[in-house]
C-alpha cells in the first residue's frame, strides 16, 4: 500500500558538482539562465557579478543569479575547491512569501552543508537522484544560508537580545571553534577565560542547552564529519586525532552517539563524486 | 550587502514535526503514541510489533512503517531490544498555486540505504530539539526521509548494496584522479594516498570499472588535454600536455593518438571551426 503525499516543488536543481583547481585557468565569463550557488570548501575564490566583486574564503557561500555575467577575477589559486550547484526556482516572487538569501554567507556548519552536497552529488553520478529530493536538498542550502521572512515584507525573524550571560556564552563557543583540535575540557576553558568553571557551566548551559562538553563534542565530531568526506587519503584515526581526539576508540563511540553511524558507515554513504577542474 | 529574494516561503507543508531516537527493551514494553497526522517509524536494530486498529504488523531491522493520517493511535512493542527512530508530522496545507508535486510512499518497505535514512533521522532529532527550530528546515528533512522511502519500493536489489563497498573504493580512485591527473601519479601513489594494498585497488578498481588504474588515468588526462586544446589556443601541444601530467611531449601524442586515433595537433584542427562543436571523447566543459 502506498501513501501520497503533495509536497512542494518550488525549486528545481538542475546538477552539481566539486571543482578542484588544477592550478591553472580562470572561472569562464558568462551569463547563464539559472541561479548558481558556490560554496568554498577551501581556499580563497574571486569572482565577480556584474560590476560586483567578491573574495570568497572558506566556508563562504556566493549566489549568482540568472541573466546577470558573472565569471572570475583572479586565476584559481592551486588549493581552491568548492562545490557548486545550478537550480531554477518555479514560484513567482510576487505571489508567495519570499526567503531572503544573501549573496555572500558564511556558514556556521560546515559539516551539514558539505553533507548535502555529497548527498546530493553521490546521487546525481549514480543516475538515483529524483527531483524532488534535489529540490528539497537544494532547499536545505538556501536555508543554511539565508533566514526566513514572514510575509512579503521582507521583515526579519526578531533578533535575540544580547545580554552579559549571551555574550560570555558566545566567548565559550568562540574559545570552542579556535581550539577544538587541542587537548582543551570545560576546566581549561575556564582557567583561559578566567572564571569559574562552574558558574561558566551554568550560564553557558542556560544559553544553549548543552553543556560546555557537549558543545566541545559537537564541534568536533562536526569538524570529523566534514574531514571524513573531503579527506579520502587520511585513516579515521588521523582524522581523530587532528579533531583533538587523543584516544581513536573514544572517537569512535563519540561519533556514534552524535550521528547514529560509525565512521565508516558514514565514509561511505556518498561514495560516488564528480570533480570538474576546468 | 543586498540580498537575493526567492519566492519559497509557500514551502512549508509539513508541520508540527518532531522526532525521537528511542529504545524499546523486550519484552512486551509498549509505547503508546497518538498517530495525529502522519508517523514514521524506522528500526535501527532489532524488532518491534506495531499494533494499529487494523491489525498488527512486524518491524524488522531496517524496515520503515508510515501510519496514514487517518489512523487513529498506535502501540509498539518490543520483540527484542530495538532502537528505532519515531517520526511525526501534520501535513499542512500548500498555498494555493504553489508549485507541487505527488510523491507516492510505500507504508511499509525495507529501507534501501539505511545509513542515509539514519542520518537524516538523527539531523531531524537534532533540529527539532533546538528551541527555535526553522519550521522550513523539518519541512524539507521530512521531504527527503519520504523520499528515502519512495526509493526503497523502486528495484531494491540486493546486489546493489553488495556492489557499494567495491564502487565506493573505485569513486575514491577517480575522485583522487580527477584531482590529481595534472601532478605525476601511478597506481602505487594512489594506494599509498587511499590506504589499500596496490594489487588488491587495482582488483577492485578494474572489477567495477572494466579497466586498470593506470588506464584510467590516461583517460582522465587525455580527455583533460583534448578540452584545453581547444580552451587554450594560444599554447603548444607540449604546453597543453605539461598541463595534463606529460612530461614527455612524444609520449604524449602517442597516448594521444592511442585514445583518439588522431593527434593532438589534428583533434585541434579539426574542432578549429567557431561554427563546430566539438566531437567524441567527452570534451565538453562541465559547468
Amino acid at each position: 500500500m502506498t501513501v501520497t503525499f503533495e509536497v512542494g516543488a518550488s525549486v528545481e536543481a538542475l546538477n552539481a558538482g566539486l571543482f578542484v583547481s588544477p592550478g591553472f585557468g580562470t572561472h569562464a565569463e558568462r551569463i547563464i539562465d539559472s541561479y548558481e550557488l558556490i560554496y568554498v570548501a577551501q581556499g580563497r575564490l574571486d569572482m565577480f557579478e556584474e560590476n560586483r566583486s567578491f573574495a570568497l574564503l572558506r566556508n563562504q557561500t556566493l549566489l549568482l543569479s540568472p541573466g546577470r555575467r558573472h565569471g572570475g577575477l583572479l586565476p584559481y589559486p592551486p588549493d581552491v575547491n568548492f562545490y557548486w550547484v545550478h537550480f531554477r526556482v518555479r514560484g513567482s516572487a510576487g505571489a508567495f512569501p519570499c526567503m531572503s538569501v544573501p549573496k555572500v554567507a558564511t556558514i556556521r556548519n560546515p559539516d551539514s552543508m558539505t553533507e548535502l552536497f555529497c548527498r546530493f552529488i553521490s546521487d546525481q553520478e549514480s543516475g538515483t537522484l529524483d527531483p524532488v529530493s534535489a529540490g528539497h536538498l537544494v532547499s536545505l542550502m538556501l536555508c543554511a544560508i539565508g533566514e526566513e521572512t514572514r510575509g512579503t515584507d521582507g521583515r526579519r525573524a526578531a533578533q535575540v537580545a544580547v545580554d552579559d550571560h549571551a555574550a560570555l556564552a558566545d566567548k565559550v563557543q568562540t574559545y570552542i571553534e579556535a581550539h577544538y583540535p587541542d587537548a582543551i575540557s570545560t576546566s581549561s576553558i575556564a582557567a583561559a577565560m578566567r572564571y569559574n568553571p562552574d558558574y561558566l557551566e551554568r550560564v553557558f548551559r542556560a544559553r544553549t542547552n548543552v553543556s560546555i562538553l557537549d558543545a566541545l563534542h559537537q564541534k568536533r565530531i562536526g569538524m570529523a564529519r566534514v574531514l571524513l568526506h573531503t579527506e579520502a587519503g587520511k585513516n579515521i584515526n588521523e582524522i581523530a586525532f587532528q579533531c583533538g581526539y587523543t584516544d581513536p576508540g573514544y572517537f569512535r563511540r563519540m561519533f556514534k552517539r552524535v550521528t547514529g553511524l560509525t565512521p565508516r558507515e558514514f565514509r561511505t554513504l556518498y561514495a560516488r563524486t564528480h570533480i570538474n577542474t576546468h | 550587502m543586498m540580498d537575493e529574494r526567492l519566492p519559497l516561503g509557500c514551502e512549508a507543508a509539513f508541520e508540527d514535526v518532531h522526532a525521537e531516537h528511542l529504545s524499546v527493551q523486550s519484552p512486551g514494553i509498549v509505547a503508546l503514541r497518538t498517530c495525529g497526522e502522519g508517523m514514521l517509524l524506522f528500526t535501527v536494530h532489532g524488532s518491534v510489533v506495531v499494533e494499529t486498529r487494523r491489525g498488527e504488523v512486524v518491524l524488522r531491522p531496517n524496515e520503515a512503517f508510515l501510519c496514514a493520517p487517518a489512523r487513529a493511535e498506535l502501540g509498539i512493542r518490543g520483540v527484542e531490544n530495538a532502537e528505532l527512530y519515531l517520526l511525526r508530522f501534520r501535513q499542512g496545507r500548500p498555498r494555493r498555486g504553489a508549485p507541487r508535486i505527488r510523491l507516492d510512499v510505500p507504508d511499509h518497505v525495507t529501507v534501501l540505504r539505511p545509513g542515509r535514512l539514519t542520518s537524516l533521522l538523527r539531523r531531524l532529532v537534532d533540529e527539532a530539539r533546538q528551541p527555535a527550530a526553522a519550521r522550513a528546515v523539518l519541512h524539507h528533512l521530512v521531504v527527503l526521509a519520504l523520499c528515502e522511502l519512495a526509493r526503497s519500493s523502486l528495484a531494491g536489489d540486493a546486489a546493489q548494496q553488495k556492489e557499494a563497498v567495491l564502487e565506493n573504493i573505485a569513486s575514491r580512485v577517480d575522485a583522487f584522479i580527477a584531482a590529481h591527473y595534472h601532478e605525476p601519479i601511478g597506481t602505487p601513489d594512489i594506494a599509498r594516498e587511499l590506504h589499500y594494498n596496490p594489487d588488491y585497488l587495482e582488483r577492485a578498481y578494474r572489477s567495477e570499472r572494466r579497466m586498470s588504474i593506470r588506464e584510467a588515468i590516461h583517460a582522465r588526462r587525455i580527455k583533460e588535454a583534448a578540452a584545453q586544446l581547444l580552451l587554450q589556443r594560444g599554447k603548444g601541444v607540449a604546453e597543453i600536455a605539461a598541463l595534463c601530467g606529460y612530461t614527455d611531449p612524444g609520449y604524449f601524442r602517442r597516448v594521444f593518438k592511442r585514445a583518439t586515433n588522431m593527434t593532438p595537433h589534428g583533434w585541434r584542427l579539426l574542432n578549429s571551426s567557431a561554427l563546430r562543436r566539438p566531437v567524441g571523447i567527452g570534451a565538453g566543459i562541465h559547468e
